[in-house]
């Protein structure tokens, strides 16, 4: 069992309505893997954010995982003690 | 023929007035004269756009194309400094030239009174040598990509939410472009949002400070990473970012307008 501490800005922050989580994973987990779990946890306001319309992750959501991008869908295995940052896209001018 | 190309000289007046950034290391007379030579579009011009444009006017820049359509309305004050309250219900564009121009009346200043469109993009992004995107919609935001990545010039992207602000610069065949960043337009992001003037504007005077930088050749441009703000906690740190190498923007497969 690992655990992960997942922090939410900008929008995903609001939606959350908490500005990080200490997530708890069960089995080899990955970072799309993660955003479909925290959407889970926060409900319809953050997955409406971090997920597409099938319910896969958003792929213009940013994750910062130890403060590097990775793709929403990339084969990493998220380890114990990983922070994990999800980014939505923003605009505003 | 850009106004880079012309390479024209500084004026008296002109050293006399920048003499102070001019002491900066590496910067000097040629970069002064980088910036008066340049010519730079800037959209929109609300609360991130319209200090980005306040201060390449102050620094010297010579040719500003900005990008805004509307008229000024009472609860774009907050935010939006080149806006004033005589000006309410005229045009947002021509009331940020007529500040841009009390400010620096050698300033070249084409307003346009519209906002980035398929039918646009194209003519404004040419002959301008760099894109400060200001626009508070990705459906902008992503032409100005296109066209960028098309001619090849640098695009600054500038955006924030509430205390929160990212900047990064974008260098077409370098570095990602937008679309590798963002594929798909966010179904979330919506047109209206929590701003702050204050932090807009910070977002704004970073954008400036980085077309500074790369017309001028000074210091390290955030080209591959992203400058991320949280000015609720006073975080600021950089991250770098990833090219896509299915980008459809990249590979040439949008077509333009």
């Amino acid at each position: 069992m690992i655990r992960v501490r997942v922090t939410y800005c900008a929008q995903a922050r609001a939606a959350a309505g908490v500005a990080s989580d200490e997530v708890q994973l069960d089995g080899a987990c990955t970072p799309g893997d993660l955003l479909i779990k925290v959407a889970e946890l926060r409900g319809e306001s953050l997955r409406r954010i971090i997920l597409d319309s099938s319910g896969r992750p958003h792929p213009s959501v940013l994750l910062f995982v130890g403060g590097e991008q990775v793709p929403v869908n990339a084969a990493l295995a998220l380890k114990d003690g990983d922070e994990i940052e999800i980014v939505p896209p923003m605009s505003g001018g | 023929m850009s106004d880079a190309e012309k390479n024209l000289p500084l004026s008296d007046v002109e050293r006399d007035v920048y003499t102070w950034q001019m002491w900066t290391p590496g910067f000097g007379e040629r970069g002064q004269q980088a910036l008066k030579n340049a010519s730079v579009l800037i959209t929109r011009t609300g609360g991130v756009g319209g200090a980005a444009a306040y201060e390449l006017a102050a620094a010297g820049i010579g040719r500003l194309v900005l990008a805004h359509a509307g008229n000024v309305r009472p609860n774009d004050l907050n935010r939006q400094l080149l806006m004033t309250h005589d000006w309410i219900g005229k045009p947002r564009v021509e009331s940020a030239a007529r500040r841009l121009r009390e400010l620096n009346p050698r300033l070249e200043v084409e307003a346009v009174a519209e906002n980035i469109s398929e039918q646009n993009a194209e003519r404004l992004v040419a002959g301008v040598d760099l894109v400060v995107d200001c626009a508070p919609l990705f459906r902008e935001r992503y032409l100005l990509n296109r066209e960028c990545v098309r001619r090849k010039i640098p695009l600054i992207e500038c955006a924030m939410y509430e205390f929160e602000a990212q900047i990064t610069s974008l260098l077409p065949g370098k570095t990602p472009c937008l679309a590798c960043l963002y594929p798909n337009d966010p179904p979330a992001w919506k047109r209206e949002f929590p701003v702050f003037g204050a932090v807009a504007g910070m977002a704004g005077c970073i954008g400036a400070t980085e077309a500074i930088k790369i017309i001028s050749g000074v210091g390290e441009p955030l080209y591959g990473r992203m400058l991320l703000c949280n000015l609720r906690e006073m975080k600021f740190r950089t991250a770098s970012m990833q090219r896509n190498p299915d980008c459809a923007v990249c590979n040439g497969e949008i077509p333009t307008a």
